[in-house]
């Protein structure tokens, strides 16, 4: 089962890897981790999504808790998120796919933000679901080259 | 203006829409002719042998009307009708066979093209409907074909293909051998995310390679003055055979047609032909405020379309 977790700790070096480490003690592959600072300088939150069972995750979470950089470990599981991912996709351009390109774009409300004679880079900030549609949709096109950021997430406002 | 003419290029409007004078008469559906311009015009076509005109509206006013414009009662069928079952009135016309294409006069243009939408008319298709104008610019020595001013407000890279599939068809009926077709934008080069109409116009260039318009030529993206003027696009290093010699016009948006057209007309006032293309029929759908002479060439334009 996927999980959702978001990190907030101390930007300080060394800090990351503990973390990985922490997964890596219960055997949990990390499915995607995105870090990056929040609105205190000092302070990075990391939103990361893992595979695992329930049993081993409550020890991954335990041993999180444990690391002295961290200062709050946030679970998603059962309650509402806002989660955007954000993908860079390069697609060859054949002269005969490009209406299919630009309508696939429209669809999924993604922007070409680069183009030259041989390839265009289209980007789109949206839902893991549907950045993995349009991933799939392109697929036939010809994807050249593909960066994700990984999952970011805060809590639904409706929490609050 | 530095100009280069292609021996087979379109030069004379009027020359090429005097062609539908050498065809047979055809049946034109005009829809509330109430003013001067259009009854001027519809007159004129008839009493040249261009349409047999189905003039729908009130009866009364309309033998006032065809009588202050001295048109013989033999070239016309007056169609009564109150203003409540005008439009479906007309559009029956046309699906019962009785005529062959049509025309608004004082209607709203959203309501008029908003009834013959109605597929039971059997007006609309599958095929997308745009605005093709037609404008001649003497120092270009070159008549220009130009959409879409009037219909299609913003369309995107799939709405461009149908408006530019309608526009070559529109293209080889008036007799374009060498169709130059110019994806215009504000500059030559793409600029993102800014400007996308140049993106759609460099794509479309590729996309042409495909095949899937035809024989044509497709550039872009253009200013306006390096898709008309070999000069300024020399002078900007512009290449290519549509550089500076462009007989077609693909504008971005319908600002940038409107503003196109009402240049010619209002600014140089000349005269311009326009049609909505793309429905089992040409419809031609003049301004209000147009003058007799565009309307009259605009059903010209339409009849050679038939």
């Amino acid at each position: 089962m996927k999980y959702t977790m978001s990190c907030l700790v101390f930007n300080r070096p060394g800090v990351l890897v503990k973390i990985a480490q922490s997964f890596a003690k219960e055997n949990i592959n990390i499915y995607s981790l995105a870090a990056g600072e929040t609105e205190e300088e000092d302070k990075s939150r990391m939103t990361i999504v893992v595979d695992a069972d329930q049993d081993l995750m409550d020890k991954a979470e335990a041993r999180l808790k444990e690391i002295e950089e961290v200062i709050q470990v946030h679970d998603f599981q059962g309650s509402e998120l806002i989660s955007r991912e954000l993908l860079l996709i390069r697609i060859r351009i054949k002269a005969e796919y490009i209406p299919q390109i630009l309508q696939i774009a429209e669809l999924f409300n993604a922007q070409v933000i680069a183009v030259s004679e041989m390839s265009m880079v289209l980007s789109l900030s949206a839902e893991e679901q549907r950045v993995n549609g349009m991933v799939r949709m392109l697929m036939p096109m010809g994807i050249q080259e593909m960066s994700r950021s990984g999952k970011l997430a805060v809590g639904s406002p409706e929490q609050e | 203006m530095d100009v280069e003419k292609y021996d087979d290029d379109l030069y004379n409007m009027q020359f090429v829409l005097d062609r539908s004078l050498k065809l047979d008469p055809a049946r034109l559906i005009v829809v509330r002719p109430y003013d001067a311009a259009t009854m001027k015009a519809v007159g004129i076509a008839a009493r040249n042998g261009i349409v047999h005109p189905f003039l729908v509206g009130d009866r009364k006013r309309l033998k006032e009307e065809t009588a202050r414009f001295n048109i013989d009662p033999e070239l016309f069928t007056i169609v009564d009708a109150g203003d409540d079952d005008l439009l479906e009135r007309a559009a029956s016309l046309y699906r019962d066979g009785e005529a062959e294409f049509i025309m608004k006069g004082m209607v709203g243009t959203a309501l008029f093209m908003h009834v013959l939408l109605d597929p039971r008319w059997k007006i609309r298709t599958e095929n997308l409907w745009c605005h093709v104008g037609m404008l001649e610019i003497p120092e270009t020595k070159r008549v220009f074909l130009m959409s879409d001013g009037a219909i299609n407000i913003l369309p995107n890279f799939s709405r461009k293909m149908l408006i530019i599939k309608n526009t070559v068809e529109v293209a080889r009926k008036i007799g374009m051998r060498k169709i130059r077709i110019a994806m215009l934008a504000a500059v030559e080069k793409v600029k993102l995310p800014a400007m996308p109409a140049t993106l759609d116009a460099f794509l479309m260039k590729k996309f042409s390679k495909t095949g899937f318009f035809g024989d044509c030529e497709i550039a872009g993206p253009f200013a306006l003055d390096n898709a008309i003027d070999t000069g300024k696009a020399v002078a900007k290093g512009i290449v290519g055979t549509v550089a500076g010699m462009a007989n077609v016009l693909i504008v971005p948006n319908v600002e940038t047609g409107n503003v196109i057209w009402k240049t010619i007309t209002c600014l140089q006032n000349r005269s311009a032909a326009g049609v909505v293309v793309g429905g089992n029929c040409p419809i031609v759908v003049p301004s209000r405020s147009d003058d007799y002479s565009t309307k009259l060439l605009s059903i010209q334009f339409a009849r050679l379309l038939l």
